[in-house]
């Protein structure tokens, strides 16, 4: 799960996190429009895919 | 902004769908927010840094988005209709190690793909939360239904007057994307075979 800090769903993103099987969370700058055009939020994603 | 061909697949019931790829090695297949569109992962520089790094990036339009069909049939869009074509794509690259992410709308298909038995190596849910999640309201389609039930008559500045001059600007079809809204629920009827679709592109 990642988020923009900013996000109004950051309220319950961490919920969401550990509903799925071993989630793990991280939180990028931005709101929900701003925060997808984020490189932190490339940085992230890609931390957790090599992380296998 | 690189633009990768487009190419397409057939949903199950028939509609034309669309995706676009960049990149070789693990794949790694990236669902799109609502009123988006495959692009988002391209503009942003996602796609190419994450080809960088050794992934085939895959990257759907949802149909009623982008170069995907938009039929205004309502049969076209049963429940989790999005979170099957996600799986019709999986099923026509024949991927059986891959990850699976997505952002905002994405995120909660790739959560569907999940519970409908898609086993991706890792998942990616960004930009969601469990209480939209759940379907408990809020999020992108909250605001967009109010849009399209009161185009035109919003104060200026506000997020609905903002969200209704851009659709006004980008092509969406509102018609599609209200289907779109239709087909994402909590607690979906799994009999997708059920599906009347007509054939449409």
């Amino acid at each position: 799960m990642v988020i923009g800090a900013g996000d109004e769903r950051a309220a319950t993103a961490d919920q969401l996190a550990a509903a799925l099987p071993q989630g793990t969370g991280a939180v990028v700058p931005g709101d929900h429009g701003t925060a997808a055009g984020t490189p932190e939020l490339t940085a992230a994603i890609l931390d957790f895919l090599a992380d296998r | 902004m690189p633009d990768p061909d487009v190419s397409y697949f057939s949903g199950r019931d028939g509609v034309r769908l669309a995706y676009r790829e960049v990149g070789r090695g693990r794949p790694l297949v990236l669902l799109h927010g609502i009123t988006g569109d495959s692009t988002m992962w391209l503009r942003y520089g996602h796609a190419e840094t994450f080809a960088a790094h050794g992934r085939r990036v895959i990257m759907p339009d949802f149909r009623g988005h982008g170069r995907s069909a938009k039929p205004h049939d309502a049969a076209c869009y049963p429940p989790d209709v999005l979170a099957e074509d996600a799986l019709a794509l999986l099923d026509h690259l024949a991927l059986d190690d891959y990850d699976l992410g997505g952002y905002s709308l994405g995120a909660r298909m790739v959560v569907r793909t999940l519970v409908r038995g898609a086993t991706p190596g890792r998942a990616v849910v960004a930009g969601q939360g469990l209480h939209q999640v759940l379907g408990l309201g809020g999020g992108a389609g909250s605001l967009l239904r109010r849009v399209f039930a009161g185009s035109g008559s919003f104060e200026p500045g506000s997020p609905e007057e903002q969200t209704d001059r851009w659709l006004r600007s980008g092509g969406a079809d509102p018609v599609a994307l209200l289907h779109v809204l239709d087909s994402v629920v909590p607690t979906p009827m799994e009999s997708s075979a059920a599906s009347r679709c007509r054939r449409s592109w």
